[in-house]
């Protein structure tokens, strides 16, 4: 008799176990607006283009910037929506990342305030219908950054970090920018990582279906 | 939890002393895990590794002609789904080790039921970056009971089917800095061929 009570407290030990299934997921904050302006579509890289392939021009520190920013950005998923890669070829690259401006001074970063002594533009291609009728980039996805001369190098170095990473977020798929300046989507970005509200319109963004696709070689006419 | 201990140890004061008896198993089989995550974003998702086929090794002792304890590894291998409007995709290979200290019971002519408690362990393969595992994943605890049905085949080996089920509270620490609380009860079956070898003969004592 011992022993089936002992059976039946182990049975009820692992029923009990079972039955407390948590709904656990937390509250996220409300996205800001990702959409491509005026055409209100949505863009974000489809899990048949991962890995996308980033190209960083060899100059400064803008391949150690861009291999931050990508896993920076990765980070904000949790479920393997997004995988990045550097690449060494421009020609393999779906993100071609470069310095619109002379090698920038050297210093190592700081964690100083931000001071925007630099900026970042990511040029999206013209959409044009592929052959199977749906909405393509035209081309690569293009990033440029620049410094201002006379910057303090420090200054340079830490702008330079932070801006990369706002353009990385553009070229995920974010293209509108936050109200807030205490996300790094903002535009005139002062923190260095995105902030909740950069993670929750990311991944809302990636679980939206995509209105547009990359750009493809052969794809397009 | 404690009850569970209670119950082992009460188990294991009703085996006679023990006459040793020295086994060495190998399982291969294959196991199915219900979701480690449920979550919403805009739509519904889940993650849920596929059935993995994994290995078992184990050494125990009888410690009368009914029980039987030891100590048993599983290494289960297999792909990570991210399942949403009912497309799955790859998230990561994922592998699982599990340690468990097994008590063994006859019950029935060849049949015999077990419990067990122990750890288990989450490995990703890969870039593990934007996935519930970029921090890493810590030991968890397991619990779980079984039951199998073996065959003499000679003098020392036996053969066997055997079926297990356990528990564990699924919790990493990339899902507490998300916000995840309280972590989630993940339920596994296996199905297993075992073979088992006896220091002297198949049928003890």
């Amino acid at each position: 008799m011992q022993r089936h009570s002992n059976a039946i407290v182990v049975l009820g030990a692992l029923v009990a176990v079972g039955a407390c299934q948590t709904p656990d997921a937390p509250v996220r904050p409300t996205p800001y607006d990702f959409r491509l302006a005026k055409s209100d579509t949505v863009f974000h890289w489809p899990e048949a283009a991962m890995p996308v392939r980033f190209y960083a021009e060899p100059i400064g520190r803008l391949p150690e910037d861009v291999a931050d920013g990508l896993r920076q950005w990765q980070r904000q998923f949790l479920y393997g929506e997004l995988r990045t890669t550097v690449v060494s070829d421009s020609t393999q690259a779906d993100v071609v990342v470069r310095m619109a401006s002379p090698e920038p001074p050297s210093a190592p970063p700081t964690d100083d305030p931000i001071r925007l002594v630099c900026e970042g533009l990511t040029i999206l291609p013209s959409r044009v219908l592929d052959g199977t009728g749906q909405t393509r980039f035209s081309a690569r996805i293009e990033m440029f950054l620049s410094w201002f001369p006379g910057s303090d190098p420090t200054e340079v170095t830490n702008c330079l970090t932070v801006i990369t990473a706002h353009e990385i977020g553009h070229a995920l798929g974010i293209f509108g920018h936050s109200g807030d300046p205490v996300d790094l989507m903002h535009s005139a970005p002062s923190v260095r990582l995105p902030s909740s509200r950069d993670q929750a319109t990311i991944q809302a963004l990636y679980h939206l279906p995509t209105d547009i696709l990359p750009w493809e070689p052969g794809t397009v006419p | 939890m404690s009850r569970l201990v209670k119950a082992v140890a009460v188990l294991a004061a009703v085996a006679a002393p023990a006459r040793a008896q020295v086994t060495a198993e190998v399982l291969v089989g294959a196991a199915w895990s219900s979701p480690l995550v449920e979550d919403v974003i805009v739509n519904a998702i889940t993650l849920q590794p596929q059935i993995a086929p994994g290995l078992t090794a184990s050494v125990g002792t009888w410690l009368n002609a009914r029980y039987h304890v030891g100590g048993r590894i599983r290494w289960a291998r297999s792909d990570l789904k991210r399942h949403e409007l009912g497309e799955r995709t790859s998230v990561l290979p994922l592998t699982v080790w599990t340690g468990t200290i097994v008590f063994e019971r006859k019950m029935w002519r060849s049949v015999a039921a077990e419990v067990w408690f122990g750890g288990i362990k989450y490995a990703a393969g890969g870039d593990a970056d934007g996935t519930v595992f970029q921090d890493g994943s810590s030991l968890m605890a397991t619990l779980g009971l079984g039951v199998r049905a073996d065959r003499a085949i000679t003098d020392r080996l036996t053969i066997g089917i055997h079926v297990g089920y356990d528990a564990h509270q699924f919790d990493t620490q990339t899902l507490r800095t998300a916000g995840f609380t309280g972590g989630r009860i993940v339920h596994r079956v296996a199905v297993s061929a075992s073979l088992r070898w006896s220091q002297r003969h198949a049928t003890p004592f």
